[in-house]
Parts: structure tokens; sequence; C-alpha cells
């Protein structure tokens, strides 16, 4: 009798799931969402936020019940160190790595540790987006100037980088002790940021010097420089993440962000599935659901990351980012070629010269 | 030798099977010590992680890190910082103990508790506190300026950085030295007095040589701690480009982008390397520990020393103290932990909220957190002190080259910061087999946080022991009881104050402890103290505010149920 109960919920849940498969899924599709069941679990490690990250988890464990989603959030580093060492352990109990650690995401994946998984979303992600159906990027997060509304005069925010170098440079007085931006010795995504823009826009190094001369303070955490701007320790913060400023500007409406005109650099927080993780089929699902469009209005409408299908409506998506600032969008591409910076001789030299001109 | 003493040494060679248990227990302890340090010290001489094939024995790690300047500026900062805090602390700390226990300053009773409050907070939530009310925008800082046009501190220095540092670690010199003067017999100081010594030269010629073993150890454990600074520096230092050893180390982490466990080993390898000197001067100044012994079979009640006209003035200056490093920093945190924006401008009561506290309540991982905080505090911190009181007993009145080897064993953890001890352990549980189960739960956490403050519980512990006056244990010796006996019935019963004492100590440093479950950290097995770092650095300060308010409401109500149940901290 508890069989065929078993049975009945069983063949229920397969018909749920199956109802809800969008036409682009294929007909097997309901194979892996079986055995997705079967392995109970997908085993995330991530550097996403905590608390916004449980809207996720929610709606995922909602649309497929009896796969739970263990979640752990880690530094990106510690994404990348983290399961590394789990590897050479022989220790295989993660499915998935989502990181915004780009450089490091890609090293993984350039290193032979991804599986190769075409979604059925994949039509939907934007090229530069994803790398050899091993790699995806979820999310579009500018990097962006944050500002005190209550210190800085509208007037006064930059047009373009050049703008910003003689901002830096006119208004030595007003800026000077007010610019803070990442200490690109201690932070990762810093770097990533600033050797990518070094090699976009020729005024990088000008830029560092009026730093120096503006007296610029360098943090590690991008969290905490939206902080202090918003509490007034600093007036201006560059190049600082979307989320974190969005997500402080809806409590503190004095949090003001800027955009310049001629590019705006953007990360991808990229997914990819372990080539030997221990729940194959949960972590496909996971995948693509946070590529499917449910999966990414969740994502920007609730748990504070930008969408980055342009077919999702909300404030933080980048089909929004895109309406307010047209084309400028510079994203750094999911593509192993941005492991470059990751070269121990090539970061020694960029992260001396930036040493020696910014403190 | 005295009679008695070869009456023991004559007990301890037939007693071949106590001797067997303490060589058990020393084993176990070179197990649990070694390995984590061994490891950190082989991977200082290999060219990339240790776990990877293709590394390779090489000091290039050692010529890296000792020809960078950087790492020499931290290093001067780290000396200068640790020198700093000894020369603040330990005579405030010398100061208050004697004043705590040898006078009849008003108020003694309820500044006890208070006096030990800077001891339960963790750096990190001192130095949020710091920011938020003394900062360059701080809520004290803006009241200042609006009050008289401006405020003449700056927190983002190295003198301050020193000066906050020092006095926030007054009581942990202060736990030492008060527990020790309580134990000088007064009758000494009282015969000095008679023969016409005044207080203070009493105090300076009779009182403090006798406690000269609690000074030693205590300037050495804050020097110790002030090599390990990690949450001060890295929250006033690092706007001014100022690092220290921890956070160069912390640095290094993404320096070279993949993590550089080799360099960073390397740091922690210095780290051992300057505090293994240390811990033989200790020895050497106590090697005649026995001169010491000031708890003898008899004792006489105190009488209090009058102050006279001072008695008001010395508790207005520990008041100053107090509202210097408690009150202001708790403040901060207690104002932002209700408003949602602060800061230039900020209008206060537009912005109060409860929102963040209901945030936290809500949150499943916070829950937790708060949950397994409770839970490594609670009872692990009793497993700990069970732990630390059988490696102490191992230890007691044992003539032989272990107890040796354990003293040095009990110093070598203290030379790891939190965060490398936590590295280590994760990698010990992932690379030796019978070991994995301990990964991802919180007895691997506990075990980590055993190892890691196995020196500051080993102290507390052996600072009850070593008052213990031979002859009472020798007494139950030559009436035939074994040492294990004479343990359980005499030693055990005699320091049970100490041991509840040691609970309570311990319970207050695993709640607040942070940086050794950061890398140990899974989704069952959050910690407070950890949770604080992760959200601190993704900018969710609402978060932080209120978790740290959480962290502060246990640890009173802790000391509350200890006030309660008449527990004191000090005979």
């Amino acid at each position: 009798m508890r069989l065929v109960f078993a049975g009945i919920c069983l063949g229920a849940s397969v018909a749920t799931a199956y109802a809800q498969m969008p036409s682009n899924y294929p007909m097997d599709y309901n194979e892996i969402v079986n055995a997705a069941k079967d392995e109970g679990k997908v085993v995330i490690f991530t550097s996403a936020n905590g608390p916004n990250s449980k809207f996720i988890v929610q709606d995922f464990e909602a649309l497929y019940p009896g796969v739970s989603i263990e979640l752990n959030n880690l530094s990106a580093t510690e994404v990348y160190s983290r399961f590394l060492s789990q590897e050479a352990a022989s220790a295989h109990e993660v499915d998935i790595l989502w990181s915004n650690a780009m450089d490091l995401q890609m090293k993984l994946v350039s290193d032979g540790y991804a599986m190769s998984y075409t979604s059925p979303e994949n039509a939907a992600l934007p090229d530069w987006a994803k790398y050899q159906n091993q790699a995806y990027g979820t999310t579009l997060d500018p990097a962006v100037l944050v500002y005190n509304k209550r210190l800085i005069d509208t007037a006064l925010l930059p047009k373009t980088h050049d703008d910003l170098v003689r901002t830096l440079g006119d208004n030595a007085n007003k800026l000077t002790g007010k610019l803070t931006t990442y200490d690109l010795e201690a932070s990762g995504a810093g770097y990533n940021l600033a050797y990518f823009e070094s090699k976009k826009w020729p005024g990088y190094w000008d830029l560092i010097s009026a730093q120096a001369t503006a007296k610029s303070q360098y943090y590690q955490a991008g969290g905490t420089m939206v902080e202090k701007v918003a509490a007034g320790e600093y007036a201006l913060g560059f190049n600082l993440p979307y989320p974190y400023a969005k997500l402080r500007q809806r409590t503190d409406p004095n949090v003001g962000i800027h955009y310049t005109s001629d590019y705006v650099l953007a990360i991808s927080r990229i997914a990819l599935i372990v080539k030997d993780g221990p729940h194959p089929n949960a972590a496909k699902l996971f995948l693509d659901y946070i590529l499917s469009k449910r999966g990414q209005d969740i994502m920007a409408n609730k748990a504070d990351f930008v969408a980055i299908r342009t077919d999702v409506a909300g404030e933080s998506t980048a089909a929004q980012i895109e309406k307010e600032i047209g084309d400028r969008l510079a994203p750094i591409p999911v593509d192993v070629s941005i492991t470059e910076g990751l070269d121990p001789i090539k970061r020694r030299d960029f992260i001396a010269r930036w040493k020696r001109i910014a403190r | 030798m005295t009679s008695a003493g070869y009456i023991r040494n004559a007990l301890s060679l037939t007693n071949r099977r106590s001797v067997m248990l303490r060589l058990m227990v020393l084993a176990v302890l070179a197990f649990a010590v070694v390995s984590p340090v061994g490891l950190i010290i082989l991977q200082s001489f290999l060219d990339r992680p240790f776990y990877q094939d293709a590394s390779e024995l090489s000091v290039a790690s050692y010529t890296y890190v000792l020809t960078d300047p950087s790492f020499l500026d931290a290093l001067v900062s780290s000396f200068l910082l640790a020198t700093g805090m000894v020369v603040i602390a330990i005579p405030m700390g010398l100061a208050l103990a004697f004043l705590m226990t040898r006078t009849n300053l008003p108020g003694r009773r309820w500044l006890q508790p208070l006096i030990l409050l800077p001891l339960f907070i963790s750096p990190l939530v001192l130095g949020f506190g710091y920011i938020v009310s003394i900062g360059p925008v701080g809520f004290i800082t803006l009241w200042t300026k609006s009050l008289f046009g401006g405020a003449p501190w700056n927190l983002y220095s190295f003198p301050t950085l020193v000066i906050v540092a020092g006095l926030t670690h007054v009581p942990h010199a202060y736990i030492y030295l008060a527990s020790a003067l309580s134990r000088v017999n007064p009758d000494v100081e009282e015969a000095a007095r008679v023969s016409g010594g005044g207080v203070l030269h009493t105090a300076l010629t009779v009182s403090l040589p006798l406690i000269r073993p609690a000074l030693v150890f205590a300037s050495m454990l804050i020097f110790l701690l002030g090599l390990e600074q990690f949450g001060l520096p890295l929250m006033l230092g690092d706007p001014i480009g100022i690092s220290t050893l921890t956070t160069y180390l912390y640095k290094l982490t993404n320096l070279l982008g993949t993590p550089s466990y080799n360099l960073m080993a390397v740091v922690a390898t210095v780290i051992i390397a300057t505090t293994l000197p240390l811990v033989f001067l200790q020895r050497w100044l106590l090697r005649d520990a026995e001169r010491f012994v000031t708890l003898r079979g008899k004792g006489t009640a105190q009488r209090p020393i009058s102050l006279g006209r001072y008695r008001w003035p010395a508790l207005a200056v520990i008041l100053l103290w107090l509202s210097t490093t408690v009150l202001v920093p708790l403040l901060g945190i207690m104002l932002r932990s209700i408003v949602t924006a602060w800061g230039e401008g900020a209008a206060f009561f537009a912005n109060v909220t409860v929102d963040h506290f209901r945030q936290v309540l809500t949150a499943p991982n916070l829950i937790r957190g708060i949950r397994n905080t409770l839970l490594v505090a609670i009872v692990g911190g009793a497993c700990s002190v069970a732990v630390y009181t059988c490696v102490a007993m191992a230890r007691h009145r044992w003539r032989h080259a272990g107890a040796q080897a354990i003293d040095y064993l009990v110093m070598l953890p203290r030379a790891l910061p939190g965060l490398i001890a936590g590295l280590a352990f994760l990698w010990l549980f992932l690379f030796i087999q019978p070991l994995s189960p301990l990964r991802g739960s919180m007895i691997g956490i506990w075990l980590a946080y055993t190892v890691v403050w196995l020196a500051y519980g080993m102290r507390i512990i052996s600072s009850a022991l070593g008052q213990v006056a031979p002859e009472l244990e020798e007494a139950g010796r030559v009436t035939g009881a074994s040492v294990w006996r004479v343990g359980r019935d005499v030693t055990l019963p005699l320091i049970r104050s100490g041991l509840i004492a040691s609970w309570l100590l311990i319970f207050l440093t695993f709640v607040r402890e942070y940086s050794t479950a950061v890398y140990l950290m899974t989704p069952n097995t959050e910690v407070i103290g950890s949770l604080l770092v992760s959200l601190w650095n993704n900018g969710q300060l609402d978060l932080v505010a209120a978790l740290c308010i959480v962290n502060l409401i246990m640890v009173f109500s802790g000391l509350m149920i200890a006030l309660r149940l008449g527990v004191r901290l000090h005979d």
C-alpha cells in the first residue's frame, strides 16, 4: 500500500515537473529531473551574499521538491582554493562553483575541472557570457561610481574616466582623502577589474597618479567601501559593485550610483558544473534554473543580483541598465583569455607598479 | 633536596602506570599540536600548495617574503604594536589588579565583571564599534564636532591603533595579575608594613616580586596577542596603508591571484620562530618557580589597604578607562544597529528601525550561527577545560623531560594566527583519512578552537595548579594513594573554583573567536565570529551591527548566570 502511495507521489511530482518544462527544453529533460531527485541535493560553493541568496534557494526547492540546495557562502578566493584542496584529497563533494572571481573561475575551466553541458537556456545568453558549454555568466554587475549625495555636488561627478582624472586634479582640495577604491594588493576582484581596465583605457595609470595626489584610500572589500561612502567617511567610491550599492541605496537614499558615459565595466558571476561532482543531474538542474527566466527574475528582483538575461524586467536587470546608459557596458568576457592577469610575473609587476604610484 | 623530595621521587619511580598515562597524554597532545604546525612549516619550504603533485622543496618563498619591503614594514609594525600593548596593558592591569584585590576601592563588587568586559568583545566588534563611534564620521565624532566645532582625535593612525589595542588588553593582564596577587599571603605584606613600609613601597618591594611569574606570563601573552592582532589593524590600519604580520598574511591570499599558501606559511613560520625564543626566555625566568608558591596549607583572611582620599579618584580613572574601551565602541554599535543610515548629515531619529534584528532572526544561516556559537562555547568550552585539565594534570609535578615537552607543545599553537591554524586543520581533515568525518562538523571546529587556545587555557589551569603546595599532595601520596588518586581527590578539588573560572574564560574566548573558523565554516557549522567576517566583506553592515548585539547579549547573559551562581572569577 505504501509502495503504491509512493508511486503515486512520484508520478505526480514527475507530472508537475513535466508540466513546468518550457518548450525549449529537450523531451528527455525529465530524466535529468528524476535523476536529480534521486541524488536529492546539489552542493554549491558560492561567493554570493548569504541572506539574499536564500530567495534563490527557496524558489528552486519549491520548483523541484526533493532536490535541496546546500549553499556554502565563501569568499571568492576560498571558492577556488577550497575546491582545489578537496580535489587534491579526492573528496568530491561539490557540484557547482558560482563565483564573481571571473579569472579564477576561468582558470579552473582551462585546467579542466568543468563539465561540458549545454544548457537549454544557452540561447538566451549573450555570446560573451558563455565559454564552450563549460562556464556561464549568470549576472551582470556594473562597476559603478558610488557617491554620497550630501557630500558631492552632482555637477562634480565625472562624465568620463578622463574627466575623473581631471576632477581629482582640479578639485584636489574638495576630494582630498574623499575617494576610495580597491586595494589591488588585497582584493582579487579589484585587481581583476584594474587589469582589464588598464588594457581597455590608456589613461588608467594617470588615474592612479591622480588618486595618489588626492590621497585616496584603498580597501579590500567592496561592501565596506559602499558603507563608508554612505556614512560620509568618503564622498566617492570608484569601481564598486552595483549590487552592494543598490542594496545600500534601498535603506539609505543618500547613496547615489553614477555611470560614466565613455564606458562602464561590468563583471559576471560565473557558474560552472564540477566535472566529477557527486550530484551531476541536480547540478544541471540548478544551472538551468539560474539561467532560466524564472531564476533570473528571482535573482534580479529578490536577491539583489543583476539579471544577465535581457528578457527579464525589473530595476536590477541588464535590460534596465542598458536603457539607462545605452550600450556603454563593457563586460569582462567569460573567456580563458582573462586568466592572463593571473600570470605571476605580470601580476607582480602590475601590483608593484600600482603600489609605487598609488601609495 | 628535602626528604619530602626523596619520597616524592621514590614514589614516582614505582608508579610506572602513571608515567604511561602521562606519556599517552603527551602523545595525543603532540599529534594535535605538531601536525598542524608541522604542516605549516613543511608548506613554507614548498614552492606551491603541498597537495599539488608538482610541489618541490624550495626556499624561494622565504626569499620572496624576507626581501619584500612590505613584509619588513609589517614586521616592524607588529613589533611596535605588541611592545606598545605590553607597555600600556601591563602597568594598567597591575594597578587595576592591586586596586581590586588589595584596597578598599569603592564598588569592587560590581566593577569586577565590568572590568573584564573588553575580554569578551571580539577585536572585530571593537574595531567596528570604534569606526562607527569615533571614526571620521562616527556618532561621537559628529556630536563633538557640532558642539565644539572639531574633534581632536584621528582614529586612523598608528598611535591610536596602539592605544586602542593596549587599552582593550588591560583585562588580559589583569586576569593573571589579580589572581596571582590574591594568592600572595597577606601576612608577608603585613610584615613589611608593620616594619614601617608604606603601601606603595610594600607593593613594589614585596607583592610585585612575589607575582613575578604572573607578570612574565602576562607580558608574554600580551606581546603574543599583539603579534596576533588581526581585527583591529585590519579595520584601523588598512585605510592608511599600515600592515601588520597578520594583515600582510591576509593580503597574501590575493597578492598572487591564486592563494599563495607557501608564502602564507612562511609568514606563519616567521611568527612561530619569533615566539619560540620567548618561550625559552619564559622558562629561563621561571627556572625556580617553586620559590613563588604562595598558597600553603593554611590561609589568612585578607584585610584591604585603605586608599584614603584617593579612593574616588582611583575609581574615576577606572571608569574613564572603561568608557573608552567598552562604552564608546558599544554605544556606536548599539546606535548603528538601530538605524538604516548614519554619518555626516544623516538624521538619527528619522532612520530608526528594528528591522536589522528581524532580518537576523529570520535568516536560517544566522540562526544556526547563533546556535552553533552557543554550543561550541558552552559545551565545547567545558570539554576544552577537561582536555586542558588532563594535560595540566599530566604535566603536574612530573620530573621528566616529557614535562618540558608538554610546556613547549602547549606554547606552539600560540604562535599560529587563528586564520592559519584553521586552514591547517582543514588540510588535516582533508588529507588524513580517519579525521575526515571531522570536516564540516562542529567537533572539527571545536578541536581547532581547543588547540588554538591551548596555551591560554593551560595557563589558567596551570596557574591554579602551580599554587597548590606540594605538601598537600605529598600527604596523600605518603598515605599510599596513587598519583591519579591524589589528582582526583586532592588536587582537583583544590582547584575546583579555578576550573569553573577557566570554563567561563574559555566560554568567553570561544564565543567571540572569529578567525579560526573562517576556513572551517560550512552551511551547518557557521559561527557568529566568522559570519561577521563574511558579512563585513559583503558590506551587510546592518546585519553585522545586529549580530554583534546578539553576540554581546549572549556574553552578558552568560556572565549574569555565572554571577548568579556565585562563580567568582578570582579567589
